[in-house]
């Protein structure tokens, strides 16, 4: 009964709904939680409520924050609060899509592994390995470099990324459960293979399933966020986050808030992605899903 | 043009790389902080002897070859070492350098030029042969010598020495304008025998003591300089890529002087101990459309384009104000530039009706661009939010620095270029000519080649400037480029410093320190 909380974790909802309450009600959960909620507000309500279009030009590039431009100008004389509004929404959603997509690849090529011929397995985690050896900011670079930045290429390119580490945890979360008498029991049966992974696999793993999406979503936010410092990221005058740190930074001297918002942004994101799954694997490993206190 | 595939690139790779960038280019400024050695104290009452000037590198590749020079450090190190029979002062100017005199037979084919008694840094005096030598070495195919372009027209097998001091250069055709051409910093003057440039020997003012590529080159001065022994004892040209770590370098001493401050630094470099050098300058970077094209072989569609420029946004925003309207036309400092036509502005009421009448209405194009030319990325984004107001749509495509030059200039319709300061006619033989290198605008014009051969063939300064005019009012209307304005050449030296005059050709006075001297 204690061997593994995938397991163990009923295939209701009140697993998942008794581990989320447990991560908010210790300190470190709670205050992580807060600042991803922080800036996804600014994120989801910053568009509605910026005060100018992210194109227009309000002032002399790097003017100090006035009535007009609140957080003062960027390089070219745009107002810097608008593009921060602004730059939060395709950034969470270029993230979001790739690790769906990721998921979506991954999670089924995971599951499948685990289900079929031990082959499949083997060359599987061959190439996942080769790919996974390599540097994720390289496979940006290239894959970027090769197809020219856009939104949508930097979705495909996260994906690309992500994919492989999303088959890794998939797998080895659904072997554990594959290899359960019910599942055998399953197949013995005679049920289809969409309906074992439906109805055994997919019930049991996606407790820790839902925590890394949620891992890989920032991580694919700090990815995109890299990749357009870099200059990699879509064309201008798109006001990511990233981007305007790399447009800001000559004339961080003259007018700091053009940077030191949206690195805050960021920093914020990271940091309470981090504190939350950090909190997350530590109650699971502790093994207090479930009915634990 | 810059051969701007690599020059370009280079100077802004370090955006790409940032942090790398700035990395390799604080290396070599630690090794800089140590004191500094100067050399012998024969001049005194100076106490300082040593000027270091830092400005963006080229990395491994950088050159002591002048004619494949690229990157700034390249050109400020071999102007230092070599020189050409004609140069240009601050203003634009053409003016004799190792020619005494240079003088056209009434027909403008063959050209007298009388030479300076000069020495090579080798000891050697100059000579005609040396001239004629090296003009025989840039026009052989094989040493790929930037100088054969400007020298195109010299007809080499009746070209002779008179004397010792003086030659005769003979010219396919009539070109009154050659000493202009006889100018470009590649054509330059090297000792009889001369194939390689690791051991480069000139007759500049400077001799070459050390050199590393992509780091520094170090240089004494030359003792029978024929201007005159420089006052500058030692001279050290820093490779400093990043625009910001070249600031730094200049305001904690460990550079004197420093070329190109982006226009974004130029409020930062007001502080105490500093001074800004700023000239007016022929440097654009300009958005361009190809005239055989789509919706760009329309004149009417190119000259609504040129209407949706906001210039004087682009000076303010772009440029920091560092900069001054253009005219859609390049060399604004030559004496035969147009400068009567009006200053074209921005007008999406004018525009619409253009585009209207060429039935684009609501046209929609792309624009590639990169960060590859000093304020080309800023001016492009600025440009397609200014387009909106005639209701065309401008979609940017943004190049990494790297690709642009290679995969998207000069294959797109419409693209960004960048393009150095040139006297008119070597511009316009570089950009529009028949035979032009860098015909980015597919300009092809009869009337228009005929003029500008006028022009050349005509010995009278009046007739060719009106020619000239005339050739350059056809570009205003019905050429494919939009020239919104010209970046000024700013630099910033110790405010120790004196003797540098800015100039409109390149950075630090066309990097010519003869003057230079410390309080």
């Amino acid at each position: 009964m204690t061997l593994s909380p995938a397991v163990e974790a009923s295939p209701s909802p009140k697993g998942a709904r008794s581990l989320v309450w447990t991560v908010l009600r210790q300190p470190q959960g709670a205050v992580g939680a807060l600042m991803l909620a922080l800036v996804a507000v600014v994120a989801l309500i910053g568009p509605l409520v910026a005060p100018h279009d992210i194109r227009t030009v309000v002032g002399i590039p790097l003017a100090h924050p006035s009535h007009a431009a609140r957080l003062g100008t960027d390089v070219l004389g745009r107002d810097v609060l608008s593009r921060v509004l602004n730059g939060g929404l395709t950034l969470l959603a270029v993230a979001i899509s790739a690790t769906l997509l990721a998921y979506l690849v991954g999670a089924c090529w995971g599951m499948a592994v685990s289900l079929r011929s031990s082959a499949l397995d083997v060359v599987s985690i061959g190439v996942v390995d080769v790919l996974l050896s390599l540097p994720p900011l390289v496979i940006g670079l290239v894959l970027l470099a090769g197809a020219g930045s856009g939104n949508v290429t930097i979705a495909l390119a996260l994906a690309v990324i992500q994919a492989p580490r999303v088959f890794r945890i998939v797998r080895a979360a659904s072997r554990e459960v594959a290899a359960q008498d019910f599942v055998e029991a399953a197949t013995a049966r005679g049920d289809s293979m969409w309906s074992v992974v439906r109805r055994d696999i997919l019930a049991n793993i996606w407790t820790p399933m839902l925590t890394d999406f949620g891992l890989r979503v920032t991580s694919s936010v700090i990815l995109f966020s890299s990749l357009s410092f870099l200059g990699l990221g879509a064309p201008p005058p798109s006001p990511d986050w990233g981007q305007m740190i790399s447009e800001n930074q000559i004339g961080i001297v003259t007018q700091p808030w053009g940077v030191v918002v949206p690195v805050v942004l960021i920093a914020v994101l990271s940091v309470g992605t981090n504190l939350l799954t950090d909190t997350f694997s530590r109650t699971m490993n502790n093994g207090a899903v479930g009915g634990g206190r | 043009m810059e051969i701007p595939s690599v020059e370009m690139s280079r100077r802004n790779l370090g955006k790409v790389l940032a942090f790398g960038a700035v990395a390799a280019a604080t290396s070599p400024l630690l090794a800089a902080c140590g004191p500094s050695t100067s050399g012998g104290s024969s001049s005194s009452g100076s106490s300082r002897k040593t000027l270091r000037v830092g400005a963006t590198g080229g990395g491994s590749s950088e050159t002591l070859n002048p004619n494949s020079a690229l990157s700034e450090t390249d050109v400020a190190r071999t102007a230092q070492i070599f020189e050409g029979l004609t140069t240009f002062d601050p203003t634009g100017k053409v003016v004799n350098r190792l020619a005494e005199s240079v003088t056209a037979d009434a027909s403008g084919k063959v050209w007298t030029v009388r030479l300076k008694d000069a020495t090579f840094h080798s000891g050697a005096k100059l000579t005609a042969a040396d001239v004629l030598y090296s003009f025989t070495y840039m026009l052989n195919p094989k040493s790929k010598a930037d100088g054969a372009g400007p020298l195109a027209d010299v007809d080499l097998k009746n070209c002779k020495k008179l004397d010792d001091k003086t030659v005769s250069i003979a010219l396919h055709r009539p070109n009154f304008l050659f000493p202009t051409l006889l100018g470009e910093r590649s054509v330059v003057i090297v000792p009889t025998g001369t194939t390689t440039f690791d051991k480069p020997v000139g007759t500049g003012p400077f001799k070459l003591v050390s050199f590393r590529p992509g780091d520094r080159a170090k240089f004494a001065s030359f003792e029978q300089y024929h201007g005159g022994a420089p006052a500058i004892g030692e001279l050290e040209i820093i490779s400093i890529d990043d625009p910001k770590a070249r600031m730094n370098a200049l305001s904690s001493g460990v550079v004197d002087a420093i070329a190109e401050v982006a226009p974004q630094l130029i409020a930062t470099a007001t502080g105490s101990g500093v001074k800004l050098l700023q000239a007016a300058s022929g440097s654009f970077s300009t958005q361009y459309m190809d005239m055989t094209k789509g919706p760009f072989t329309d004149k009417r569609v190119r000259q609504a384009m040129r209407l949706l420029a906001d210039r004087k946004q682009m000076i303010s925003n772009a440029l920091f104000g560092a900069g001054d309207l253009g005219n859609d036309l390049s060399s604004t400092f030559d004496p035969d530039y147009a400068s009567g036509l009006a200053q074209r502005t921005y007008d999406p009421d004018q525009a619409k009706s253009l585009l209207k009448a060429a039935g684009a209405d609501g046209l929609t194009v792309t624009l590639h661009t990169s960060d590859a030319g000093l304020a080309m990325l800023e001016s492009s984004t600025l440009y397609a939010a200014q387009a909106k107001a005639a209701g065309v749509t401008v979609n940017l495509h943004k190049w990494s620095t790297s690709d642009y030059w290679t995969r998207a200039w000069m294959q797109q319709p419409f693209a960004c270029s960048h393009w150095g300061g040139r006297p008119l006619i070597s511009h316009l033989q570089l950009s529009v000519l028949p035979g032009a290198s860098y015909n980015e605008t597919q300009w092809n014009n009869p009337t228009f080649n005929g003029l500008v051969a006028d022009a050349m063939a005509s010995s009278d300064a009046g007739a060719r400037h009106d020619k000239l005019v005339a050739a350059q009012t056809m570009l205003y209307d019905e050429g494919g480029y939009i020239v919104w304005g010209f970046a000024k050449n700013v630099d910033a030296t110790v405010s120790g410093l004196s003797g540098i005059t800015p100039s409109a050709i390149r950075s630090l006075g066309n990097y010519d320190f003869r003057g230079a001297r410390f309080a």
